[in-house]
């Protein structure tokens, strides 16, 4: 169905660390660690999936790298240029060329401005386009998320979800970025209209040169639809990364088969204490010991997993797991 | 959706959306009632009315009549005609002022907001040294020592509302600094000032809109307040605040209507002006 994605590397995200430090009351500050090494490659064209609960850092990833947020430390690599510690002059330019669409398609409006105003306002990065150009091009963007030219006269709050989430997506692909970085672009939506915003980027995928995307999600289901390679992540770290058949057919982290087995299961039979896969939800402290982050949790734990942190480890080609245990446990 | 759905439908302006609104009867009412002031004080030059400032020495302080509907005050002048022409001094006054203010403040304030840092901190510091003043005081003596002249007394109560409206819109837009629309706009490839002016400081604007009633209504008590004391206008110029000192000094013997008839004037007029500005509050949450 897709090509086996074989482009060059066109982005690249190099041991990414972000601390957030929250002031709690008086002066003691609380520090979360939102990325912790992460690194990550995207290639021209290609859908890559960005999986993990909340809290995971997978947003703030998508945030750093279009610069909306700076970097504690790490590279950022486009196209062989450093890009993570220009200053905003500069790195406007580029903005262009890596776009996003967020989570709230609703807040992500400016409440004052028509859609077509805002399709307009993105346009403005495309001087090759004259005035008159633009408005039409407003047309053909809203013709292309299926949404028709009379939506260009509205205000956000007299549009729904699913018709806002189309419209943030066509001010994504307005600039014709090589990059989209979708923010839970689904979590927000009806599981009717979820499926239409699925289909609608299965639809742009298919279209010749059109831009790569990296589907930040909670939601694995989602994934076996619309992406080429998935990155599982949790508390700042990449725990497993590989093609979707590889996650999918053969996942080999402990966390990425606890994630699986939840969204297969789903509600129809998830027990309480079955005791065969991670517990559902993080705790902080766990990630205090200088071992293995998941060991308080994980049913695979040996005491080496305690004594030695976890390092990404390719055993398949283009599989990468941070678990020296993967091989053996099944 | 129907009307949608045969063509681009027309938009309802914000006026028709006002009027909408629920409790329109009121919002009708008050807003009629300043229109018709408004309207009066700029029909004034070809209403059947008495020169207002020709004095005529024959009839000082003449009660209310048929010829003088509202008497004559001290100079003989037509209390009626004067209190009239008086809507366009103040109100004129009072809304140049007050948007004096909202231009240099509103922008102020949400660059301050929005960048932050030593920009935030030096706007904010200024603008509390300018609220320290006491008003009045402050407005006697830059009269006294430049002149009195409107344009003084305009820049005086601009002055005064500069720090409002820039410490109001800084503290909407605080929160709008991390806004998915505002992130947005960067992602779109906004510089920071095009963030400032086209995305953050339109949408803080309602309660800017909200709060300028109550401003013009607080200009226009300070304009009467300045020129009671004898500055601000000149006695000639018909004005509520002179007309109200002027009649003042009679009031004791019986002669109530120099004073009384301005005074209802400026009291209708920061009262609807008040209601007014209610009523945009009460829209903004009715959409918020």
């Amino acid at each position: 169905m897709k090509a086996e994605p074989a482009g060059e590397a066109l982005l690249r995200i190099e041991e990414a660390t972000k601390t957030f430090s929250l002031r709690q009351r008086g002066w003691r500050r609380r520090h979360i660690v939102a990325l912790d090494g992460v690194s990550m490659t995207l290639r021209r064209g290609e859908t890559v999936g960005l999986v993990g609960e909340s809290g995971s850092g997978k947003s703030t990833l998508g945030r750093c790298a279009l610069n909306l947020l700076r970097l504690d430390g790490g590279r950022i690599v486009y196209r062989g240029r450093e890009i993570q510690a220009l200053p905003e002059r500069e790195w406007r330019p580029l903005r262009r060329r890596l776009q996003m669409v967020f989570q709230n398609p609703v807040s992500s409006f400016n409440p004052m401005m028509t859609i077509e105003e805002a399709l307009l306002d993105a346009l403005r990065q495309v001087p090759e386009l004259d005035v008159s150009r633009r408005r039409q091009r407003v047309g053909e963007l809203l013709e292309q998320v299926q949404l028709g030219a009379r939506f260009a006269v509205l205000y956000p709050y007299e549009m729904s979800g699913g018709q806002l989430q189309r419209a943030a997506i066509a001010r994504a692909l307005a600039p014709e970025p090589d990059f989209i970085f979708l923010d839970e672009p689904t979590a927000n939506l009806d599981m009717s209209i979820r499926g239409q915003i699925i289909n609608l980027l299965l639809d742009l995928q298919r279209q010749e040169g059109g831009p790569g995307f990296v589907f930040v999600t909670h939601d694995l289901r989602v994934l076996r639809y619309v992406a080429d390679r998935i990155y599982v992540i949790t508390q700042g770290h990449i725990v497993e990364s590989g093609s979707r058949d590889q996650i999918f057919h053969a996942p080999r982290h402990p966390w990425t088969r606890a994630l699986l087995e939840a969204a297969s299961i789903g509600r129809r039979e998830r027990r309480r204490d079955d005791g065969s896969d991670l517990d559902a939800d993080i705790s902080l402290e766990s990630s205090a010991t200088g071992g293995c982050r998941l060991l308080a949790r994980c049913p695979h734990a040996r005491e080496r997993c305690a004594r030695e942190p976890q390092l990404l480890r390719e055993i398949e080609p283009g599989q990468y797991v941070r678990c020296w245990r993967a091989e053996e446990i099944d | 959706m129907a009307a949608v759905a045969q063509g681009i439908p027309e938009r309802p302006s914000l006026l028709q959306r006002m009027m909408r609104i629920n409790g329109a009867l009121r919002v009708r009412l008050n807003l009629g009632l300043l229109a018709l002031i408004i309207l009066l004080g700029l029909l004034a030059p070809v209403l059947p009315l008495h020169d207002p400032v020709r004095p005529n020495p024959l009839h000082r302080f003449k009660p209310p009549s048929t010829e003088h509907p509202f008497g004559t005050d001290g100079n003989g002048m037509d209390v009626l005609s004067r209190t009239i022409h008086a809507i366009r001094t103040d109100f004129a006054l009072a809304i140049s002022s007050v948007a004096l203010g909202i231009i240099v403040g509103a922008p102020l304030g949400a660059l301050s907001g929005y960048f932050g840092g030593r920009l935030d901190s030096v706007i904010t510091r200024v603008t509390e040294v300018f609220q320290g003043f006491p008003q009045i005081l402050f407005g006697m003596a830059v009269l006294a020592a430049a002149g009195n002249t409107m344009v003084n007394l305009v820049l005086i109560l601009a002055f005064y509302n500069v720090p409002v409206y820039s410490k109001m819109v800084r503290s909407v837009t605080l929160p709008l600094r991390e806004a998915d629309f505002v992130q947005a706009a960067r992602v779109a490839g906004n510089s920071p000032l095009s963030v400032v002016f086209r995305h953050v400081l339109p949408n803080t604007l309602v309660p800017v809109f909200s709060q300028l009633p109550l401003s013009c209504a607080y200009a226009a008590q300070m304009i009467a307040g300045l020129s009671f004391i004898g500055l601000g206008v000149a006695i000639p110029t018909p004005e509520w605040g002179s007309m109200i000192q002027l009649g003042a000094n009679q009031l004791v013997f019986g002669k109530w209507w120099a004073s009384i008839f301005p005074g209802l004037a400026l009291f209708i007029s920061v009262w609807l002006l008040n209601n007014v500005s209610d009523l945009f509050g009460s829209l903004v949450v009715r959409r918020g």
